[in-house]
């Protein structure tokens, strides 16, 4: 029977060195000293090692300050402090309002009880001290607070993670200077706009160059988001670039990204994917589409706003899946608008969508006047995103507006005159606004 | 999304939206599929007014499903946006999709 004891408190011991609770810092409080004597002596004999001690309340919490202790261990009755508002006051403090405070008493008043829990103590113990039962709630208040501990450093070491993924996948985003240049040398203006739903996304868009006279336009959008969205959307941006012979060649490029892609997603994820070679020297886009919201293009300064209808199976879900390269005029005065489903299928405070249809009629009563971005704020507004909503899902617009260029000897001097502010305005580290716009 | 199920026939009528919220009844209803008899299951989207890639995703993982139990999964008179959405993702040659 000793044995049994004994070994279980062998091992009570081993868990406790394996948890570090021995490491724990420890303030005792109280004014007898022959109190602070028989705690001491019954920590120091499970091998608490990391005490200190205070003679009254106000030094309690002045060390309580310093010291920072993982425990308190409190007396009730102090002349110059009561233990209460000892226990009022560190609770107050934002350092140590979740630090256990074990209240020592003798007294069994119910209602003083009750003061003493609505004043912060975490438990209480009978005085005079039981050795096996401080311990006991020591050791429990000990481990309930370094799990807490624990819990809460790896939430922020979580956060801050995604936080950092969240940052590279922004940066797989054309950059600033990247798109400005393509749409300058395309004498063309380019707005986009990206906000994920959660902290990571499964939206994924972006420029590829093709030569002086064309360029290509991605818009992914993976199943779900999170993490495992987010890891998608690098594994995609690295396929894209492994097979630049394609990038002139949209139903070729989604045949061969479809046949990796069904390798590496399980069942039920894809990816629709919308590819588009803006060809402004011929003035033509060819596009294909692998399942994605079609985009709306308008021909011309007064021309209505129509949707590229192109099909396609999603990527990723069959093997030996064939697309198809569409082609559409897109002379000066034209604009193309590329969106994922986030922006249709946004439900509004009614729970109403706007809908694809909704888009091209809220185009239509756009005026040729307004800049990509100012296209993409009324397009926002009108399915009811606006900067404060969380969006259930991903979001992506893109509007590629060719409007300036009939009026390009005008709009050159000003885009010039415009450039050092622009300048300023970058940051070598972006940040993901709510809304960022870029402006070209 | 609501589900009404219809063991004598094999066939499992969805109504409202199908969308990521409708992973835990989708899977009883695949539950549901393989508890009933016979060769075919089939998926009544008459009533389905909305369905997201989420939900296109869990047609696959049904359809998965089918083919393992070598059953075949019909999906009887999508209409509307669901319709569209098949269009643009050509499931109809996924799926066999019945007017």
């Amino acid at each position: 029977m000793s044995n049994q004891v004994h070994g279980a408190e062998a091992a009570r011991d081993d868990r406790r060195e394996r948890d570090g609770i021995c490491d724990a810092r420890i303030l005792i409080a109280d004014d007898d000293p022959l109190c602070r004597q028989l705690v001491e002596s019954v920590l120091r004999r499970r091998n608490f090692a990391n005490l200190e001690f205070a003679e009254g309340g106000v030094s309690a919490l002045e060390q309580s300050r310093s010291f920072k202790p993982d425990l308190l261990l409190l007396d009730m009755q102090m002349p110059d402090m009561s233990g209460l508002d000892v226990c009022r006051r560190v609770r107050s403090d934002p350092d140590l309002a979740d630090i256990p405070i074990l209240v020592q008493t003798a007294t069994f008043d119910r209602k003083k009880m009750g003061e003493l829990f609505a004043g912060g103590a975490s438990d209480f113990l009978s005085k005079p001290v039981n050795p096996s039962e401080l311990i006991a709630r020591v050791v429990v208040h000990l481990e309930r607070w370094n799990s807490l501990r624990e819990l809460r450093n790896y939430r922020e070491r979580i956060s801050r993670e995604l936080e950092a993924a969240r940052r590279m996948q922004f940066e797989l985003l054309p950059s600033f200077a990247s798109l400005s240049e393509s749409a300058e040398k395309a004498s063309m203006r380019i707005a986009s706009y990206n906000r994920p739903s959660s902290e990571l996304g499964g939206d994924l868009w972006g420029m590829l160059p093709i030569d002086e006279g064309a360029f290509g336009l991605f818009l992914a959008d993976f199943t779900g988001h999170g993490v495992n969205a987010a890891l998608n959307t690098f594994r995609l941006h690295a396929l894209i670039h492994e097979y630049k012979n394609l990038h002139d060649a949209p139903a070729a490029l989604l045949s061969v990204l479809n046949e990796r892609l069904v390798r590496l997603l399980p069942p039920g994820q894809f990816a629709t994917f919308l590819y588009v070679v803006v060809d402004h020297r011929r003035g033509e886009l060819r596009f294909a589409s692998a399942g994605a919201p079609p985009a709306i293009l308008v021909q011309s300064q007064s021309g209505r706003p129509r949707f590229c209808e192109g099909t396609g199976l999603p990527l990723g879900i069959e093997p030996g899946a064939k697309y198809q390269t569409y082609k559409r005029k897109f002379p000066e005065g034209s604009l193309l608008l590329l969106f994922s489903d986030g922006l249709p299928e946004y439900p509004d405070s009614f729970g109403e969508r706007i809908g694809d249809e909704g888009l091209l009629k809220v185009l239509n009563a756009c005026h040729s006047g307004l800049a990509p971005n100012e296209v993409i704020d009324r397009l926002c507004a009108a399915a009811g995103i606006t900067g404060q909503a969380t969006l259930p899902d991903d979001t992506t617009v893109i509007c590629i507006d060719r409007r300036i260029a009939a009026g390009c000897a005008q709009a050159l001097p000003a885009a010039e005159a415009k450039a050092p502010g622009l300048r300023r305005s970058r940051r070598p580290f972006p940040r993901m606004d709510i809304k960022h716009g870029y402006r070209c | 999304m609501q589900l009404q199920v219809d063991r004598g026939a094999g066939q499992i009528s969805m109504s409202g939206e199908f969308t990521f919220t409708d992973h835990g009844p989708f899977k009883q209803m695949v539950a549901e599929l393989f508890a009933t008899t016979g060769r075919s299951v089939i998926l009544d989207l008459s009533k389905l007014d909305f369905i997201d890639s989420a939900g296109l995703g869990m047609l696959l993982l049904a359809r998965d499903e089918a083919k393992k139990n070598d059953r075949e999964l019909i999906l009887r008179r999508p209409s509307g946006q669901v319709k569209r959405m098949f269009g643009v993702t050509k499931f109809s040659t996924l799926f066999t999709i019945e007017d």
